[in-house]
């Protein structure tokens, strides 16, 4: 048995490495296979679609998957791949721009509070555990609530919610590197206190942020869905993924397929990035591999 | 011309003054070597000559530090930021610790350049091979791409040395900056140092414990002990007839300077802490020539001749039994 498992261990190496996936690293590679194709899904979406992702065709409604639409038809007659395909670009967005603004907000405010200390600092932590505090998708909803339902407010949201955990992660790391060796040297040629702390200490502390920021998008894009499935984010007949699986429940047991290939979608997209997030964190000498 | 002067410097942490009363001259051009145990107070007075002692830590409790017609501790934070990096560059003890681990070597000497002098970091890269061919890096062009990881220790040092020299300053302070290298490494980074002295004009405040490095490199000294200067002169004078005990005993545990002996002598005992400096001269609870005067009263560094100052009550017999 260990000598069957051995050997196979070794051709799966082999082959691994013949196709030079071994010498950089696994999960880096194929979490970035994985996302480059959904981005390429997202772009090319109107012509890889065969149909008008929001066009109603009474005549061929809940049909199950079939040469002429793959993966079935919904209670509208709209062609589901057509939907998974279109709604990548919906999800896609709001993974990414979900994460873009918390990641660019609590960095700044981390880095801040990590080297002005002080009244900034104690004033700063405390607002985040005060944000920490509350559930995150319930702060979330609540908000959008407050903002009225749609993107927008979906991003404001997370920007207010999500902040919190970069500015941790920062604010952590600025701490100790402020007083680290070639901090001192910047500070011996003279430079500012900016230039010092975004051109030198962040750059140096950003590794964990941005793995971080990579599996953030993994939660992001289950809350949309999750948000949008609530009713609160993205508004049918608009393709997305939660809207579609929320649409779908009502039929899960005479037409599954209206939210299972949705829910793939979502966990394929998602599994890209987690393997982005840990081949980064590999990379970046952050765990090892 | 004096450059730099350097008068009555005292440092202070929590009420007590940890350096004090701490002289030195420097001319351009000059080597001036500042020797001393660890924990002498060598570093704390560098840091202190740049105004980079660590924030609500350290302070300059009093003195005078006059550098190119100016008083720097006078000078506001920002007028201070332009000295730095402009006139006075530093290198330091641990060149791996002390560049930026992410930024590209070429960048980083070119940032000062564009800091500074406001020119577009194109001027800077080409002002960084320059600077990296005259420290000895060969293949500048390309190693302006490098990251520090890729350079081994003497050249992450001709780099720091590149970095600190890119808006040609007047003064470079040098705080051990052979320690972490290896001794062929050591002798070429020293012999690059008197290069650029002689090139540029630089005067240099060379911080050492390894008077081998002072006696290679140094125009003059200042010897420190438990914060205070014991002895100043020039070389040669003073290695060959030292006017302190210290600076004697130091002398003597060099290796070599013992004719047979197995063992390197030490100077017995431990150097104060600076929390407890002894009454008196602060060198003589170790000092073999330690007289009831010596316990009583602190001596003054004080002329001996027109070079020499020493810090003991019995200065000259002490110089006069060396030579």
């Amino acid at each position: 048995m260990s000598v069957a498992t051995l050997s196979r261990g070794n051709w799966l190496e082999r082959g691994i490495a013949s196709v030079g996936l071994r010498d950089a690293n696994t999960n880096l590679r194929l979490g970035a296979v994985i996302v480059g194709l959904w981005v390429l899904i997202a772009l090319l979406a109107p012509w890889l679609a065969p149909y008008d992702p929001i066009a109603q065709d009474m005549s061929a409604r809940l049909q199950g998957p079939s040469l002429a639409h793959l993966f079935g038809t919904d209670n509208f007659g709209r062609d589901i791949l057509s939907r998974v395909i279109y709604g990548t670009r919906i999800d896609l967005k709001m993974g990414i721009l979900g994460v873009l603004f918390p990641f660019i907000i609590g960095t700044t405010l981390g880095a801040i509070a990590g080297y002005a200390g002080r009244w900034i600092d104690a004033a700063l932590m405390r607002l985040v555990d005060v944000v920490i505090a509350f559930p995150f998708l319930v702060l979330l909803m609540a908000i959008i609530t407050i903002l009225g339902s749609g993107l927008t407010s979906f991003y404001v949201g997370l920007a207010l919610v999500g902040w919190v955990s970069y500015a941790r992660l920062v604010r952590a790391q600025v701490l100790v590197l402020k007083t680290s060796d070639f901090v001192v040297a910047a500070r011996s040629l003279g430079f500012g206190t900016f230039r010092i702390l975004f051109r030198h200490i962040v750059p140096n502390c950003i590794a964990g942020s941005i793995v971080f920021s990579m599996s953030d998008v993994v939660l992001t894009i289950l809350a949309g869905s999750a948000i949008s499935y609530l009713g609160l984010g993205v508004q049918p007949p608009t393709a997305e993924w939660g809207v579609m699986i929320k649409e779908g429940q009502n039929f899960i047991a005479i037409a599954w397929w209206i939210t299972t290939f949705p829910g793939i979608a979502i966990v394929l997209l998602t599994l890209g990035f987690s393997l982005l997030a840990d081949g980064l964190a590999e990379r970046f000498g952050l765990r090892q591999s | 011309m004096t450059l730099l002067t350097v008068r009555n410097l005292s440092i202070g942490v929590s009420g007590r003054l940890i350096v004090e009363d701490v002289d030195l001259d420097l001319r351009a051009g000059e080597v001036l070597g500042l020797v001393g145990e660890s924990g002498s107070g060598k570093t704390v007075t560098c840091r202190a000559l740049a105004r980079l002692l660590p924030r609500g830590q350290l302070h300059i409790a009093s003195g005078s530090v006059r550098f190119n017609e100016r008083e720097l501790t006078r000078l506001s934070e920002e007028e201070m930021r332009k000295v730095r990096g402009v006139e006075i560059g530093m290198i330091f003890q641990n060149p791996s610790s002390h560049l930026d681990p992410v930024m590209r070597i070429g960048d980083q000497i070119a940032e000062s350049v564009h800091y500074h002098e406001g020119a577009p970091m194109a001027e800077g890269r080409a002002r960084a091979v320059e600077l990296l061919r005259q420290v000895g890096i060969p293949d500048p062009a390309q190693r302006l791409n490098a990251y520090p990881h890729e350079f081994s220790g003497g050249m992450r040092q001709r780099a720091m040395i590149a970095i600190a020299l890119a808006c040609r300053p007047k003064l470079l302070i040098a705080d051990e900056p052979t320690t972490a290298l290896d001794v062929t490494v050591q002798a070429q980074v020293l012999r690059l140092l008197l290069d650029l002295r002689d090139r540029l004009g630089l005067a240099i405040l060379l911080v050492t414990h390894n008077l081998g490095v002072v006696a290679q490199t140094c125009d003059s000294l200042a010897v420190m002990y438990a914060g205070r200067v014991m002895e100043r002169g020039a070389k040669r004078e003073l290695l060959r007839a030292p006017a302190h005990p210290y600076t004697e005993a130091l002398l003597k545990c060099q290796p070599g300077a013992a004719k047979s002996a197995a063992l390197l002598p030490a100077i017995p005992g431990q150097p104060p802490a600076a929390t407890a400096f002894p009454e008196g001269c602060r060198f003589h609870p170790r000092c073999p020539r330690a007289a009831a005067l010596c316990r009583e009263r602190q001596p003054e560094l004080r002329p001996l001749d027109s070079e020499r100052m020493a810090a003991c009550h019995f200065a000259e017999p002490v110089m006069s039994a060396a030579s």
